[in-house]
């Protein structure tokens, strides 16, 4: 019989079936919600595929899509069919990859260190990222062409924080707050460099660094595709492993250890993956900010914290809203907006209005 | 015989010949006298210009001199009584009304002995010159440097000492020689990206004497000068056109103030200038006026940025100045398809691209994008020549399949589309846009480049395929593919080799940490 403050929990088998099936209506409910989360992804991706400049019906796009769909190698004929597969098919998928592989990586985050406000820039990706393309902006540094140097410098660099934060670990005990100190020492670090550079730069190169840095999808192709989606799918998958892991540290690392957990080294490992998400996408779409640590949030309104549910969710909330946003910055005006200043602009009052409405305290 | 009747018959016509040749005589003479008295009156108060070329009050006539005409048109704004207000340039001397001490003034502007004068800069504000026998310049920003160096590098005693910090990077390209300065040899960079260091500026002018800036709008330059330098006299700010705006205006004006008052070699300089300008703009603004507007090519301009290949995504739209010349030129600019706030920097895709050929091919009109021209600006330093072809080649990359197959794309270089050697970019659009206008047929670029080497005093260039770069009309092949492939493999070598490392650094580490 378990007690809790004097009463009984559990007095019967009755009690122990009801709890049962309680818990088994819960986990149908949030299956359900993340099969209603992958309908609406698809939904607002087949309608983002209508959205663009170019002026072309919702009828023919899917024509497009479905004869293209049935063979894919078939060579693209007309100006539609290039419009509808080559700009706006690699443009969403970028922005599905983008938005799960980033809401995953803030999940993570957040779980792992325990912290609500952490997101995949945290440990200051973002910074290093910003500091290596500026570098390779300012040098004309090229490999191959000057935009592949500075997407793989943008990738170089925004992994500093991540192994500065493993050789600190071998000096220190790798707690949340130690990775969040580090990150930010490096992040102010990286941030002194890059304003640096600008300042002794023309104004020519100071814009093109700072378009970079406000994120975008713009440059969104299938050859950048691949890459992108290939290291964001590795990482969600190798996270998506560890969600027992996540789990026991979201309950405190005295609890973790308890139940056998290395936290340490999940932690290095779990930061691992997440920098290399993170820099995966950043690299090529600029920084885009807000969806790591909002689309987690929201995932737990509807699903708790239960990494086994949250990361998948947070992966389909993530892809939606950058999808969603990316309709708003092409529906705005002639040419689209950044989505970095879009995802910003509208996930923040979104957030505080889901924040004062939740009832219950879902951290 | 020769009788009395016959002699009075011989006077008498003799009389009326007499008669008939003084009235003619008189008659012509009152022809020339009536033209005279005309030409006398010639200027008057419908002469005055409130859009002159020359910034320089006193200019009333609005021409590229200030001369005897402008002082018959102030006697005429006199006469009718006209305001300051209503006829500033003749304001000569800036004293709020128009009457003989601004004869008087003007009149002295064009013997010589004026010691100073008032111009208007392109802030709209009037600025007090004192005329120097010599002028120590500092020229901040390419543009602005391009145009003075013009003016003076014929001359011996005129000197630019100082320029923006990445003046070097034009040494190449300009040729440019800098006067020897007190700390640092042949070159002083005192500015940097519009930020005027006043310290260095006061260096130069406690070994100088004096120094004139030259440069832009203060909403872009030198913020902080005219604080900085307030009630100094001999630091003079200059706020000219270069690129914002109309260049030959800008160098004018700077030629007068260095050298019109004094009639020196800078002054010459700005004359030749202008002559060479309007050779060749007087030809294309006449051609174009005939040109009707339904008939005109459909084109946009793109800047690309040199920093950043693969951004051929920026449209340069109304205000931007390259959008002012193509029109100029004869094209029919449809950058403002992409926005119309003024200016630079409209980035748009391939898609965007897509959408105003379709727009505009089935339109009233029923032509697409007829040419495109794409101005990377990196063009300065080493490999500059390489950023102008390879602008032509990345436009296609880029908007090939999306655009017409007969769109015409081509680059012309930052170098000459702006500031004093814009000239050459008007022949090469006007060249380009009508190949077979018989006016335009002794155009050519190289031709032109070369005169404005001349005009500049420097050697002739033998290459100047770096300025521009003439893109074939592109064909339907399928889309720029075969680079993207290259870059896969790039980007996946890079990627397995960083994420190796960092696995590898962790792996090592935590198992060291275990040990």
């Amino acid at each position: 019989m378990l007690k809790k403050k004097g009463k009984d929990i559990v007095s019967s088998d009755e009690d122990v079936t009801r709890m049962y099936t309680s818990y088994r209506t819960s986990r149908s409910k949030k299956l359900l919600a993340i099969i209603i989360l992958f309908v609406i992804l698809i939904a607002a991706s087949l309608y983002g595929l209508t959205v663009g400049s170019y002026p072309i019906s919702f009828q023919e796009v899917y024509e497009i899509l479905l004869k293209r769909l049935s063979d894919l190698w078939a060579a693209i004929g007309s100006v539609d069919e290039r419009v509808v597969w080559n700009q706006r098919m690699p443009r969403l998928l970028t922005a599905i990859v983008a938005g799960a592989g980033l809401a995953v990586a803030g999940a993570a985050m957040q779980s792992m260190m325990k912290n609500p406000l952490a997101d995949p820039y945290t440990t200051g990706i973002s910074s290093g990222a910003s500091f290596g393309a500026v570098i390779a902006i300012a040098f004309g540094i090229a490999i191959g062409t000057l935009e592949t140097g500075t997407t793989i410098l943008a990738f170089v660099f925004a992994l500093v924080p991540a192994a500065v934060i493993i050789l600190l670990s071998t000096f220190k005990k790798t707690s949340p707050s130690m990775m969040i100190l580090a990150g930010l020492s490096v992040m102010y670090i990286f941030n002194a460099m890059t304003q640096y550079m600008m300042l002794v730069v023309d104004s020519e190169t100071m814009e093109a660094a700072y378009q970079w840095t406000i994120g975008t999808l713009n440059k969104a192709s299938w050859s950048t595709l691949p890459i992108m989606a290939g290291v964001t799918i590795v990482g969600v998958f190798a996270i998506m492993c560890m969600t027992k892991y996540l789990n026991a540290m979201n309950s405190g690392d005295n609890y973790a250890k308890t139940v056998g957990v290395n936290v340490g080294r999940i932690r290095i490992f779990i930061l691992v993956l997440v920098s290399i998400i993170a820099a995966g996408i950043v690299s090529f779409t600029g920084i885009i900010g807000f969806v790591g640590l909002v689309a987690p949030h929201i995932t737990r309104i509807f699903l708790g914290s239960d990494n086994k549910l949250l990361i998948p969710g947070s992966m389909l909330v993530g892809a939606i809203v950058m999808v969603a946003c990316d309709i708003v910055a092409k529906s705005f005006t002639t040419v689209a907006l950044p989505i970095g200043i879009v995802t910003s602009f509208i996930g923040g009052p979104v957030f505080l209005f889901l924040i004062i409405r939740q009832k219950k305290e879902i951290w | 015989m020769y009788t009395l009747t016959d002699k009075m018959n011989l006077s008498k016509h003799a009389f009326i010949l007499a008669a008939v040749l003084i009235a003619a005589v008189a008659a012509i003479g009152a022809v020339v006298i009536i033209n005279g008295a005309d030409d006398s009156d010639a200027a008057s108060v419908k002469d005055y210009s409130a859009t002159p070329i020359l910034w320089i009050y006193g200019n009333c006539d609005g021409d590229h001199d200030i001369d005897t005409k402008d002082v018959e048109v102030i006697n005429a704004v006199i006469a009718a009584g006209g305001s300051a207000s209503a006829y500033s340039w003749c304001d000569a001397n800036q004293d709020g009304v128009i009457d003989e001490d601004d004869v008087e003034f003007v009149e002295s502007m064009i013997d010589g002995t004026a010691l100073y004068l008032y111009y208007l800069n392109i802030d709209d504000k009037v600025c007090y010159f004192a005329v120097r026998d010599q002028v120590n310049i500092v020229s901040v920003n390419q543009c602005n440097l391009q145009t003075v160096n013009l003016i003076i590098n014929k001359d011996k005693n005129n000197k630019v000492i100082g320029s923006d910090q990445q003046v070097k990077k034009y040494n190449n390209v300009f040729n440019i020689n800098f006067a020897d300065t007190p700390d640092k040899g042949a070159l002083v960079t005192g500015t940097k990206n519009g930020e005027v260091q006043a310290e260095i500026i006061s260096t130069l002018e406690d070994y100088y004497g004096h120094v004139e800036i030259t440069l832009g709008s203060v909403s872009r330059y030198g913020q902080t000068l005219e604080t900085d330098f307030a009630g100094d006299e001999n630091v003079s700010i200059i706020r000219l056109p270069s690129w914002e705006g109309n260049a030959l205006e800008g160098l004018m004006t700077y030629g007068y103030l260095f050298g019109g008052v004094q009639n020196n070699s800078c002054w010459k300089q700005a004359l030749a200038y202008y002559d060479w300008y309007m050779g060749y703009y007087s030809v294309i603004e006449k051609e174009v006026a005939k040109i009707p507007e339904s008939s005109r090519a459909n084109i946009l301009t793109m800047y690309v940025k040199d920093c950043y290949a693969g951004a051929t995504d920026t449209v340069l739209n109304q205000g931007s100045g390259d959008y002012e010349r193509s029109l100029l030129c004869g094209g029919n600019n449809i950058g403002n398809f992409f926005g119309t706030s003024a200016g630079e920097y409209q980035p748009v895709t391939a898609e965007d691209m897509a959408a105003c050929e379709k727009q505009y091919r089935t339109g009233d009109r029923n032509r697409g994008i007829d040419f495109i021209f794409v101005e990377p600006s990196g063009v300065y330093g080493d490999g500059g020549k390489d950023y102008v072809i390879n602008a032509v080649q990345l436009a296609i990359d880029e908007f090939q399949g999306y655009i017409n197959d007969n769109t015409q794309i081509y680059s012309i270089s930052f170098m000459v589309t702006t500031a004093a050697p814009v000239v050459v970019s008007y022949v090469f659009y006007a060249k380009t846009l009508f190949p077979n206008n018989a006016a335009f047929k002794d155009f050519d670029v190289n031709k032109a480049f070369n005169e404005y080497l001349q005009l500049c005093g420097w050697s002739n260039r033998a290459d100047v395929s770096d300025i521009v770069s003439y893109g074939p009309g592109h064909t339907n092949s399928g889309g720029g593919g075969s680079s993207g492939d290259n870059n896969t493999v790039i980007y996946i070598a890079v990627a397995v080799v960083v994420i190796v490392a960092i696995l590898g650094l962790a792996v090592f580490l935590l198992r060291k940490r275990g040990a």
